[in-house]
């Protein structure tokens, strides 16, 4: 049972940010944690919870505005000035190294002067914390040979080892299976016992729900409202999210599934390390149908798609695609026979982010003969291409912009706008929505469903469940490199594909 | 005009962030001439201006200067470029400067060994054939590094700078080995017998100096660089692969192609640079023709900061500055050390915010296939 403290623990007031190039992040932001309560910081993407919290941990300065803690002002100008006041984060993407072991990862920093001796102390009150707070880690592992959730746990150590009493949590169950992040928020219940202050940054409105005493909602660098989680439902928490209702329902038109487009036959396929991360998969996708492929991220799906799109070598088995094999054949013929890749990593892969929007519309058609003659380049054609997409796809941006200062929906925009003017047959969208509002999720969603209506084939892999239900006419569940069974999306709930993604075979 | 403005923001802002930075670096230069005892002014005025009562041109104050400036230009803008190339694909060709070699002593064979009556088509032809034979040596040098690279991930900076040894001695002992007997060894160093007059090409006089023609084939190699960067696809292609090997892969680039491309460019440039000196200057193949024209491209290429017009104008600058330079020692009586330091330190400031564009750079696509 939540108890409810009204002491303030650390207050931030009127926090304003501004960026070098003039964007407002965060427009005098005001809010108060208190000690001992579980805070969700509400908000979707780019609405400024992660500037507002990187303030509060010392990796940026606001702008304006003051940071109180227990009445009195502080000013941070790092991280460790945040840890020294007792204020620690664990980030999104951990901040481990891989090939230590977690009590290296947590002495880590720390003054060693004792080594061994040291060490051993460390061990001794991390061991201490890990057991009053159920934090199951084997602390002489090595990092990398831990699930997602264990490295979570040994980040929540090292804070705990530094005597932090506030704990940002930045989305921190996007990153785990369903069962790892119930574990979580137990951790979280019990760190709160503990007398901690926990701040959960989130996009999940049942997680802040369940767990949450207060949560703050921020949106477009204000902050929209504090509530007592009991006094609202998921309804109102979303309207003040986003501003508006609920998403609207995706429209499917009927389409009969035509020829198959692409065919993927028992195929087998090696990670970066060497791992098998993709076994004796085998599917195909017809013309006018969506195909799902749901899971947590991670269990193969990145390294399924790079090697039908031609960017990782098949260890065995064939791909066809419209008929024709393109087993580890290059990206440029595989483009050929009318196949285009939203792909997952959007800045390290679909775009180049030092070029402009308009060379980044052109990626992959550069050889085209619309855009050059095989030798040079036609500049005009590429202006034009440019400003046509740009109003085609409301991309907020001029042509010469570098693609780097985009915001992540204006760069989904910009490689959907790419990869559909290739007019192509086979559609491969790996997260297409990941990190965009909702305005742009819907954007995305919208144009994907478009092409399935006008007869395309789509391959579309998330670990949003209710994207892929809603846009699927066939869902796979991918587990540990393998299909765990291909269902119609009315036959699955939520329930059942929990299961399933986490390794549980249903009937 | 707000709009050409607003379009050029990003090349008007390194203009005078590099502008500023060379500022900079004649500061600290001057204090620490006026720190050793000499006038920093003075020298100064002597390195680009010359002293006419002690008889030294400096850079530009007088047509002896000018013309060695712009004769070492060439050489370095060439260079430049080739560094250039390299840098915007993310390659780092240090190489340039063996392909210099192999090429001039290419350049010197076909121009020693044929012959052709003067004034005649032949003769063109003949001139002709041992620059491009000076080019193919230049890129041949190259695709052995270059290959090693693509098929066996050989570091090229490591492979490059051994090739470079294994060049500057291989032509000492060839020459060595096969000239000097017939020459004697000649108060010039090693150094081969002339080339048929030929392959020779004129120098032009005008005012009692000689100017070097090579500023011809430098001036056409640039405006091939311009297009191939600015208009081609392979140049396009460069950008994509120089900031995202992945994202070039994704957009169906062929990685390993566009690195081969850029090193052979280079190579074929730094035979150029060699057969300008063979062809164009010396008229034979003399061992120490360079003072480091090869490894002088790499500040040319990051003052010019990866743009032709920014590496024509760079290698004008180290060019008037070593040459600048020479003047101090006589006019102001500075030793050559300290000249050559405030050179060093000039150049480094001035080299310095291009270097760290590309460190940035390459931390940053390090850091992507590390995730």
């Amino acid at each position: 049972m939540p108890r409810l403290n009204s002491e303030t623990h650390i207050r931030m007031e009127d926090i304003q940010k501004v960026y070098p190039d003039g964007v407002k992040a965060l427009r005098g932001v005001t809010v108060d944690f208190r000690r001992g309560e579980v805070h969700g910081l509400l908000g979707e993407n780019g609405a400024g919870k992660s500037t507002l919290m990187r303030i509060l941990f010392g990796q940026i300065r606001q702008s304006g505005g003051r940071i109180l803690i227990d009445g009195s002002q502080v000013g941070f100008n790092s991280p460790k000035d945040a840890i020294a006041k007792r204020i620690g984060m664990v980030f999104q993407h951990f901040m481990l190294v891989p090939s230590f072991t977690g009590l290296e990862n947590i002495v880590l920093g720390l003054d060693v002067k004792g080594q061994s001796d040291f060490q051993n102390g460390v061990r001794g009150r991390a061991l201490d914390f890990a057991e009053r707070l159920g934090l199951k880690v084997d602390l002489d592992r090595v990092i990398e040979n831990m699930p997602m959730g264990e490295r979570q746990r040994i980040e929540i150590l090292k804070l705990l080892v530094r005597n932090v009493n506030l704990l940002i949590l930045d989305e921190p169950t996007s990153a785990l299976t369903p069962f790892e992040a119930d574990e979580l928020l137990k951790i979280m219940k019990k760190l709160r016992g503990d007398g901690k202050t926990i701040v959960f940054v989130t996009h999940k409105l049942k997680e802040a729900l369940s767990i949450c005493d207060r949560i703050t909602v921020v949106r477009r660098g204000l902050r929209i409202d504090t509530v007592y989680a009991k006094d609202v439902d998921l309804r109102a928490l979303a309207k003040m999210m986003v501003g508006k209702e609920m998403l609207p329902e995706v429209r499917k038109e009927v389409t009969i599934p035509g020829k198959v487009l692409l065919e993927v036959r028992a195929l087998s396929v090696r990670s970066d390390t060497g791992n098998e991360a993709v076994r004796n998969v085998t599917f195909e996708v017809r013309a006018g149908e969506v195909f799902g492929i749901a899971g947590v991220a991670g269990n193969g799906q990145k390294e399924l798609v790079e090697a039908i799109t031609g960017l990782r070598e098949v260890e065995k088995g064939e791909v066809f695609v419209n008929g024709v094999k393109t087993t580890n054949r290059p990206p440029k013929d595989v483009y050929d026979l009318g196949l285009a890749h939203v792909a997952e990593d959007r800045f390290g892969r679909a775009v180049v982010p030092t070029l402009s929007v308009k060379d980044n519309l052109i990626l992959g058609l550069q050889f085209k003969d619309q855009f050059s003659d095989g030798l040079l380049m036609k500049p005009s054609a590429v202006e034009e291409n440019a400003r046509t997409q740009i109003r085609d796809y409301s991309i907020m941006a001029t042509e010469d912009t570098p693609v780097k200062s985009l915001s992540g929906g204006n760069v989904q925009r910009v490689v959907i706008a790419r990869e559909f003017s290739k007019s192509p047959l086979l559609i491969v969208a790996s997260q297409p929505t990941t990190g965009l509002d909702i305005s742009a999720t819907e954007f995305v969603r919208n144009e994907l469903i478009k092409m399935r209506g006008k007869g395309k084939a789509v391959l579309l892999v998330s670990s949003e469940l209710d994207e892929v239900l809603a846009l699927s006419d066939r869902v796979a569940v991918m587990y540990e490199g393998e299909f765990m069974g291909v269902s119609r999306p009315e036959e699955l709930d939520n329930e059942k594909l929990g299961l399933l993604m986490g390794g549980v075979k249903v009937e | 005009m707000s709009d050409i403005l607003r379009r050029n923001r990003g090349r008007i802002l390194r203009t005078l962030e590099s502008a500023a930075i060379i500022a900079f670096g004649f500061v600290v230069s001057g204090a620490i001439m006026f720190a050793v005892g000499y006038d920093p002014i003075a020298a100064y005025s002597a390195m680009f201006f010359g002293n006419k009562e002690r008889g030294m041109q400096g850079a530009f104050g007088g047509i002896l200067g000018i013309s060695s400036t712009l004769r070492e230009a060439t050489f370095i803008i060439l260079t430049g470029l080739a560094a250039q190339m390299a840098f915007s694909a993310g390659v780092f060709n240090i190489g340039v400067e063996g392909a210099m070699y192999v090429g001039a002593f290419a350049s010197f064979l076909v121009g020693y060994l044929f012959d052709a009556p003067a004034g005649s088509i032949l003769s063109i032809v003949h001139a002709l054939v041992a620059i491009v034979a000076a080019m193919i040596a230049g890129l041949a040098w190259i695709y052995v590094p270059a290959f090693l690279k693509i098929k066996r991930g050989a570091n090229e900076v490591v492979t490059t700078i051994m090739l470079n040894y294994v060049a500057t001695y291989l032509t000492e002992l060839l020459v060595v080995k096969f000239f000097l007997p017939t020459t004697g060894v000649p108060p010039g160093g090693i150094i081969t017998p002339e080339i048929s007059p030929s392959a020779m090409i004129p120098q032009l006089e005008l005012f009692g100096a000689k100017f070097n023609l090579g500023i011809i084939p430098t001036a056409i190699a640039a405006v091939i660089v311009f297009i191939v960067v600015k208009r081609s696809v392979i140049g396009y292609s460069m950008r994509a692969v120089g900031a995202s090997p992945d994202a070039a892969k994704y957009g169906g680039i062929d990685v390993n192609k566009v690195i081969l491309f850029v090193m052979l460019a280079g190579g074929a440039m730094g035979g150029l640079a060699g057969a300008i000196d063979v062809q164009f200057t010396g008229y034979r193949f003399n061992q120490a023709f360079s003072p480091g024209y090869g490894s002088s491209g790499i500040p040319v290429a990051l003052i010019g900061r990866l743009d032709v017009v920014g590496v024509i104008l760079a290698g004008l600058f180290m060019s008037a500055l070593h040459i600048g330079a020479q003047s101090i020692q006589p006019v102001t009586g500075m030793p050559r050390e300290v000249s050559s330091l405030i050179e060093g330190v000039i150049v480094f400031s001035a080299a310095l915010p291009g270097a760290i564009d590309i460190i940035r750079t390459y931390l940053k696509r390090r850091g992507v296939k590390n995730e």
